[in-house]
C-alpha cells in the first residue's frame, strides 16, 4: 500500500473482517476511514445488530485522528472523564470511547483507521484459540489490517 | 431481521460505481436496509469527503417517502419545513437518493451523491435495476 488509502484497499480490508467475522462468530459492522477520520467504506454483516454502523464509524475515526488503539483513549477517558466533554466539544465528528478500533499504518505512518462494533454473535467475547483466550473482536481486527493481535476487551469474557 | 442482504446492497453500490467510472464521475453510494439502517456504504477515489453523509440522507430521506428525492424535491418548503420540525432524520430534497421495492415491498434505499442532481438519480436508477 502506497499513498492514500484507496477503496480499492478500503474494501479489501473490509472483506477479509467479514471473512475472519464469520470464522470466529464476530457478526459486525466494519469500517474503514482515511487518515482524516473520513469514512472510505463500510458493511454491515447479515445479521449484525442495526446501531453498529455510527459505533464502528465513530471509533474507527477516533484510531484514525488519535493515530492509536482506542483502547488507550478508553481507558484515559475512565481515569479522567471529564477530558471526555473536552475531546467531544473540540474533534468535528462523534466520538465514542469504546475500546476495539485501530490507525491503519503504512511505512509507520498513520494512513487510515479501522473498527468493527458490537456483535449478534450469542458466545461472548472470547474463544480458545490454541489453549488461549482471545477476543472475538480484535482477532478480526488484527486479520482485517494484517497487524498483530492486540487484546482490547480483556474486561469481558 | 432485514431483508436486504450485505451481498445485494455491494451488488447494487457496484453497478453504481461502474456507471459512474462509465460518466466520468467520483461517487458516493449508500444502501439502506427497510429500517433505514446502513448496509454498505462506499466513496469512490477523489469524491468529495461529504459526499458520503449526503448520499445516506439521500438513501434514508427516499425509503421514509417511498419515491424518489426528486419526487420530494416538488414537495413545498413549507410542508418539508413543517415535517423537518416533527421527523427523527435529515430530509435531503435533493435528487440522488431512490427507494428499492421487491415484490412490491419496500426493502430498501440508495443514495449517490458527488455529481449534478440528474446524474446522481441516473446513476442510482442504474445501480438499481
Amino acid at each position: 500500500m502506497k499513498g492514500k488509502l484507496t477503496l480499492q484497499e478500503a474494501r479489501a480490508v473490509l472483506r477479509r473482517a467479514l471473512e475472519k467475522g464469520k470464522e470466529v462468530d464476530w457478526i459486525s459492522t466494519h469500517a474503514v476511514v482515511d487518515e482524516g477520520g473520513n469514512i472510505i467504506s463500510m458493511s454491515r454483516a447479515d445479521g449484525a445488530p442495526s446501531g453498529a454502523a455510527p459505533l464502528a464509524r465513530a471509533k474507527a475515526y477516533l484510531a484514525a485522528v488519535t493515530a492509536r488503539p482506542t483502547l488507550l483513549f478508553a481507558n484515559r477517558m475512565d481515569a479522567h472523564p471529564l477530558r471526555y466533554f473536552g475531546y467531544r466539544a473540540i474533534l468535528p465528528r462523534p466520538v465514542f470511547p469504546g475500546p476495539g478500533a485501530v490507525p491503519i499504518m503504512r511505512d509507520g505512518k498513520v494512513a487510515g483507521g479501522y473498527s468493527s462494533n458490537l456483535s449478534s454473535n450469542a458466545g461472548g467475547m472470547k474463544i480458545e484459540v490454541n489453549g488461549k483466550r482471545l477476543s472475538r473482536a480484535d482477532i478480526v481486527t488484527a486479520h482485517a489490517v494484517q497487524a498483530e493481535y492486540l487484546e482490547q476487551h480483556a474486561d469481558i469474557p | 431481521m432485514s431483508s436486504m442482504t450485505l451481498r445485494e446492497a455491494i451488488a447494487y453500490v457496484d453497478r453504481g460505481m461502474a456507471k459512474a467510472s462509465e460518466l466520468g464521475l467520483k461517487l458516493s453510494f449508500v444502501v439502506v436496509d427497510e429500517f433505514g439502517q446502513l448496509v454498505q456504504l462506499d466513496r469512490m477515489d477523489g469524491a468529495a469527503l461529504m459526499s458520503p453523509d449526503i448520499a445516506e440522507a439521500k438513501a434514508v430521506t427516499a425509503l421514509n417517502f417511498k419515491v424518489p428525492t426528486s419526487q420530494v424535491a416538488k414537495i413545498d418548503r413549507d410542508t418539508l419545513k413543517a415535517m423537518e420540525q416533527v421527523v427523527q432524520f435529515k430530509i435531503v430534497a435533493l435528487p440522488g437518493g431512490v427507494p428499492i421495492f421487491a415484490g412490491g415491498e419496500l426493502k430498501g434505499a440508495i443514495g449517490v451523491s458527488g455529481a449534478l442532481p440528474q446524474q446522481e438519480e441516473e446513476v442510482a436508477n442504474y445501480a438499481i435495476k
